[in-house]
């Protein structure tokens, strides 16, 4: 492929707070290609919302400052991006939706209004011409009955619907990446699935670039094309989706793995569940930050920070004890 | 919308009749002796003290009295002035171009002063000017009425006369001699500092409302999402978070004018100025029950029309509201 | 690994409500302020030497001059006898009316918001049609009917401020009556009794500690208002609005008559305002760093 769409490069996201600086992000590294579906898994606290807040300049200087890194939209540092410039590539080529549909849109303001707003400060367009633009994002996106519904309020909509209104507006100005923060986490089991099909219609049909953010490594198999681990503020792990499924190379998205119930096998053990609880940040620990849960770890781990290497073509992964056959084949 | 209006309607009217009522009875049930006001300590012959009797209906039984009331009521008549035989609705309208002139400029410099403060120090916040604001914004709610306006007398009236400030002789031309409330009252420069006075209490309080309100609101997932779809801080600002922020400010800007009316009393008494305020706190004192029921039923008039005012911009202001009233219950 | 055993301690709610009281250095400064006048009001008449109505040879003395610390009044009373006294009647007149409020406001507000139905709507109603008297008008008309006697100002007080109580009392019975665990125990089959006294009494409490904070100072605003106009206490009672009011006519030539009162007044006043706000954002973790 030519130029990457997105490009994070070694970022570095420190928090200056009461109880002392917070690394949120210590070296993250993450590239994007135009169309590519990419999910970015963690638990929370570590480090993916940041991640995805900080390529829109959306999180609070102070308290959050950029000690190291680059985030390179189509070659231009984001970091360094005046406000100005950074508003027009906010919604416009980079649009993002939330985790909670129910807070995310404004109470006060018509749905149709707040679609409509996004596509007038970026499109110099009659407010009638928006209108109709509004109603044709909401049909692409299954909202039942759209020419009427655009002037209800939020609180008129389910949860499901509201998710929907989101990624219509999300998807208003043909953006070339929408990045999608746990965008189903707060919706009920069902209704998840539905919301995933269309974030992936939608994005396929417009050509639009995905970073899914999500702590559910089921809505990744479903529609990714690629998967980016983060563990403690790095990425600990990336690969194409079945790649990581068939052959985890990381303690920590094995032990993720297992901790997913398995419909299709009988199972008489207990669920696996990675012992010990996340690092903390504010704290962190100075070698592997998943070496103190970790069940394969070895004196090397707890001293130094082990690089982020190229496995195989396309397997990115952070381990010392990768290089071991015999290491890789437990995992398996 | 126009239902919620007609229901809030009804409820207030509602709410003007049961305090009506209420006052009615708290000076009718018990009813004061408006004979010895008018003659003093002397004792009158029987015939004339029957003849006083008849005149106000208080020989007629409470229900009969209190039906006559509201037939008066209805024609706009509010009965007649035990002591000096006055009209009531003559005493009030005396008084009553005073105090509007003084509680509109009060209620209007406050909603200025709270809206400029209130937003200055949010968007401003952890500034020194936010800092000097918070403090002093904390510190009036403890200084009552009548005593910053009197400081305010002594500071701006006082002050600069003895000490020959001329650049802030506001109040030229000075007066001969400085005692309290002789602050000219008949232009505008007159009626500025006791509307100041006013002001100044209850716009420190919305201010803080509003300066709380907007920071919490600001924190709110949809402000992300404006700022997310490319808006500038400007249009989040008065577009997402103001409106949003205001819902609890209304309120407390609704509860503040009905008890501008208190703050407004003891300005004009601090003030020596003419207004239906000085005349409640003397007819009070005298014991003279008509005038105070007839203010009484003026200022429970206005503070119903406010509380109605508030509840339907509240409505146009949040939309959940309609709905809401309407689902509950 | 060590560095990870050094989870704080997690402290019981009041202790940590403590512990964050005592570090907001404004609610500090209020406590020391409080506590020094409460000092002065209870020492001060007996170290003064002089009795609150006592007529003395110097009219309008400046402070520290001929055996007054702060000064005289235009009958040649000791101001500072008078403003010690003064501050025990502003405590005492709003310490009694807050208690009655509180009472009314609890019973009332935990009635409404409990059984809600049509004992609320009474209520609700009733709060709503007070709410449209400003309290001004309520004082005067009680005083105009009654007279000025010591309790009958109490009672215009409480009929002043029992409202506010009441309708925060019943907010945050609601409040608390909606939660989870409230309804988990109501499924377990607690009794009605029991889950009012354990589980939405303790909950309901820390708004009514800041209206408590509040309604004193309120209590002391309102009373001092009513001396002012007229028609609370009168000449020769010790009260500080009374105080204030014979100042007016000699804020030209005697400042001193005006400021010494008008400053313990909002002293006393506003050092309970900053408990209370200390206490507010104390009891309530949700709004720490809020600021």
């Amino acid at each position: 492929m030519s130029q990457p769409l997105l490009h994070i490069d070694d970022l570095y996201v420190h928090f200056n707070t009461s109880d002392g600086v917070v690394q949120a992000i210590n070296g993250a590294s993450l590239t994007l290609n135009p169309g590519e579906i990419v999910g970015l898994v963690g638990e929370s606290g570590s480090g993916k919302s940041v991640t995805a807040m900080s390529i829109l300049g959306l999180v609070p200087k102070p308290p959050a400052i950029y000690p190291k890194g680059r985030i390179l939209w189509k070659g231009i540092d984001l970091l360094t991006t005046p406000d100005r410039e950074l508003r027009e590539i906010r919604g416009g080529e980079i649009s993002m939706i939330f985790q909670d549909p129910m807070t995310s849109l404004n109470p006060v303001y018509t749905i149709g209004h707040q679609i409509s707003e996004m596509i007038r400060v970026h499109s110099r367009i009659s407010a009638k011409t928006a209108k109709l633009r509004s109603i044709e994002m909401l049909d692409l996106v299954g909202m039942p009955n759209p020419a009427q519904r655009i002037d209800d309020y939020p609180h008129q909509f389910s949860g499901g619907m509201r998710q929907r209104a989101m990624i219509a507006m999300a998807l208003s100005c043909s953006p070339e990446l929408l990045i999608a923060d746990e965008p189903t986490t707060a919706l009920d089991v069902t209704i998840q699935a539905q919301i995933l099909e269309i974030l992936e219609k939608s994005a396929r049909e417009l050509n639009v670039s995905v970073l899914l953010i999500t702590h559910d490594l089921g809505v990744v198999a479903g529609i990714c094309d690629r998967v980016a681990v983060m563990y403690g503020g790095r990425i600990v792990e990336e690969a194409p989706v079945d790649d990581l499924f068939e052959r985890p190379l990381m303690p920590y998205t094995w032990g993720l793995m297992r901790s997913i119930p398995q419909m299709d096998k009988v199972s008489t053990k207990r669920l696996y569940t990675i012992p010990g609880s996340p690092p903390v940040m504010s704290r962190p620990p100075k070698g592997c930050a998943f070496a103190p849960r970790c069940e394969f770890v070895i004196d090397r781990c707890h001293t130094e920070v082990p690089q982020l290497i190229e496995y195989a073509p396309h397997r990115m992964v952070r381990c010392h004890r990768v290089s071991e056959p015999d290491f890789i084949a437990v995992l398996a | 919308m126009f239902t919620y209006t007609i229901k809030r309607l009804l409820q207030s009217l509602i709410v003007v009749w049961a305090a009506v009522t209420l006052m009615f009875a708290l000076f009718f049930i018990i009813p004061g002796d408006p004979i010895s006001l008018k003659s003093g300590e002397k004792s009158l012959p029987p015939g004339i003290l029957a003849n006083i009797t008849a005149k106000y209906g208080l020989d007629q039984p409470t229900y009969v009295q209190y039906f006559r009331f509201w037939g008066h009521l209805f024609k706009g008549d509010l009965g007649y002035s035990y002591k000096n035989d006055k009209s009531v609705n003559t005493i009030l309208h005396d008084g009553l171009s005073t105090s509007a002139r003084l509680l509109f400029w009060g209620a209007l410099l406050q909603l200025i002063i709270a809206l400029t403060v209130g937003l200055t120090s949010a968007i401003k916040r952890g500034s020194l000017g936010d800092r000097i604001g918070t403090i002093f914004t904390v510190g009036i709610q403890g200084i009552p009425v009548f005593v910053s306006g009197l400081l305010a007398q002594y500071l701006f009236g006082v002050l600069p006369f003895q000490m020959h400030w001329d650049w802030l002789n506001f109040f030229k031309p000075w007066p001969q001699s400085w005692t309290a409330g002789v602050i000219p009252t008949d232009s505008w420069k007159g009626i500025i500092l006791p509307a100041l006075v006013v002001a100044v209490v209850d716009a420190a309080f919305i201010a803080r409302m509003l300066r709380s309100s907007l920071l919490e609101v600001l924190r709110a997932d949809y402000i992300r999402t404006a700022f997310a779809k490319g808006l500038s801080a400007r249009r989040v600002w008065f577009h997402h978070a103001l409106r949003n922020a205001m819902i609890p400010v209304v309120t407390v800007y609704g509860t503040s004018l009905i008890a501008i009316f208190g703050v407004a009393v003891q300005t004009e008494k601090v003030f020596s100025l003419p207004g239906m305020g000085s005349t409640i706190a003397d007819s009070a004192l005298s014991q003279d029950a008509p005038v105070v029921l007839g203010l009484a039923i003026v200022v429970i008039a206005f503070g119903a029309v406010v509380n109605l005012v508030v509840d339907l911009s509240y409505a146009l202001i949040d939309p959940r509201i309609k709905i809401d009233s309407k689902a509950v219950h | 690994m060590s560095e990870f055993e050094q989870i704080p301690q997690s402290l019981s709610y009041w202790q940590d409500v403590r512990a964050r009281f005592f570090a907001n250095k404004i609610s500090i400064l209020g406590l020391v302020m409080l506590v020094l006048l409460i000092f002065i009001g209870i020492i001060g008449p007996f170290i003064s030497g002089w009795k609150y109505d006592e007529l003395g040879p110097d009219i309008l003395s400046a402070p520290f001059q001929k055996g007054h610390w702060f000064g005289t009044d235009d009958l040649g009373r000791d101001l500072f006898t008078r403003v010690t006294y003064g501050i025990r009647l502003s405590l005492t007149v709003a310490i009694i009316v807050t208690i009655i409020s509180v009472f009314v406001g609890v019973t009332l507000g935990g009635l409404a918001g409990y059984f809600g139905g049509w004992i609320d709507t009474l209520i609700s109603r009733f709060i709503d049609t007070w709410q449209v008297i400003p309290f001004v008008l309520i004082g005067f008309a009680i005083i105009t009917v009654f007279g000025s006697s010591f309790w009958v100002i109490v009672a215009a007080l409480v009929f002043t401020g029992w409202y506010s109580t009441t309708r925060l009392f019943r907010a945050s019975v609601m409040q608390v009556k909606s939660l989870e665990y409230v309804e988990a125990a109501r499924a377990t089959g607690a009794t009605t009794k029991r889950i009012i006294l354990r589980h939405i009494g303790p909950n309901a409490i820390p708004p009514i500690i800041v209206v408590l904070a509040f309604s004193v100072a309120g209590a002391i605003l309102s009373e001092s208002v009513y001396a002012f106009l007229g028609v609370g206490f009168r000449e020769p009672t010790p009260s500080l609005g009374v105080m204030i009011s014979g100042s007016r006519n000699f804020l030209t030539e005697k400042p001193f008559v005006f400021f010494i009162p008008g400053s313990v007044l909002v002293l006393l006043t506003l050092s309970i305002v900053l408990i209370g706000d200390g206490l507010r954002d104390a009891l309530d973790p949700k709004l720490r760093g809020v600021k």
